[in-house]
């Protein structure tokens, strides 16, 4: 039984596919708007409220 | 609670090998415990974002430098030398944001590692910022997922969530786990 090769330009086609497979994070973050990049990452803007009640002591600082 | 801190001397600036466009530079400080020399770094990003991390001098070609723990129990004043170091560049530049990840320990004569989420690093370092500096200054964004967490600057030219999706399109070039 002979073994079928992917034609050339197949190949090729199949090695984008992978790097693609590899930067797919990256791929996803440049395909999607910029608030669903933020949402896909898992970060969370907090509210000030929460920073307030998970404070000990009031905050020490007031930055320029 | 983090107001003690050790003295940073200053190692120079060095640009950064790749994206320079994105990552502007590199500050490198040092700073000694009574027992270990650190080195402190700044990346310092577009938009005004900069990056804290710091190891031990002993493990700086170490792949693991960040994860490892130095059983010294000084976590406080490394932490308000951190604080300090966010005062600095406040300082030099008043639209200053901030980020850090909270690594997860190794140890490496077990081999055991933490888990990357909610690390107990970043539990700390989530305490400090909460407490030496509140929501007047900041608006607090956090990631449990990867133990991450940035301050962003409250600024009149730009919104907080803005500013924190530009930052992570910056960032999402250089860390890979940022984005996974």
């Amino acid at each position: 039984m002979s073994c079928k090769t992917a034609p050339k330009n197949k190949a090729s086609k199949m090695n984008n596919a992978f790097s693609d497979m590899k930067h797919s994070s990256v791929i996803r973050l440049k395909n999607n708007s910029i608030s669903e990049v933020r949402a896909s990452i898992g970060f969370t803007l907090r509210s000030d409220d929460s920073v307030r009640k998970s404070q000990v002591k009031g905050y020490k600082y007031i930055l320029p | 609670m983090f107001d003690s801190f050790y003295e940073l001397s200053g190692l120079g600036n060095t640009s950064s090998p790749i994206k320079p466009n994105l990552r502007t530079k590199i500050c490198k400080y040092r700073f000694c415990t009574p027992e270990i020399n650190y080195i402190l770094e700044v990346e310092c990003y577009k938009f005004n974002f900069y990056v804290i991390q710091y190891y031990n001098r002993k493990y700086k070609n170490h792949p693991r430098k960040y994860q490892i723990l130095t059983n010294e129990h000084k976590a406080r004043p490394i932490i308000g030398t951190c604080m300090k170091v966010i005062q600095m560049f406040s300082e030099m530049d008043p639209l200053a944001s901030f980020g850090f990840i909270g690594a997860n320990s190794y140890d490496p004569i077990t081999g055991k590692e933490e888990k990357i989420d909610s690390t107990k690093r970043w539990k700390i370092y989530k305490y400090a910022v909460e407490n030496e500096y509140g929501p007047e200054t900041f608006k607090h964004a956090i990631n449990k997922l990867n133990s991450s967490y940035i301050l962003l600057r409250r600024r009149n030219d730009m919104a907080p969530a803005k500013l924190l999706d530009n930052i992570l399109t910056v960032v999402s070039e250089f860390y890979e786990k940022a984005a996974s």
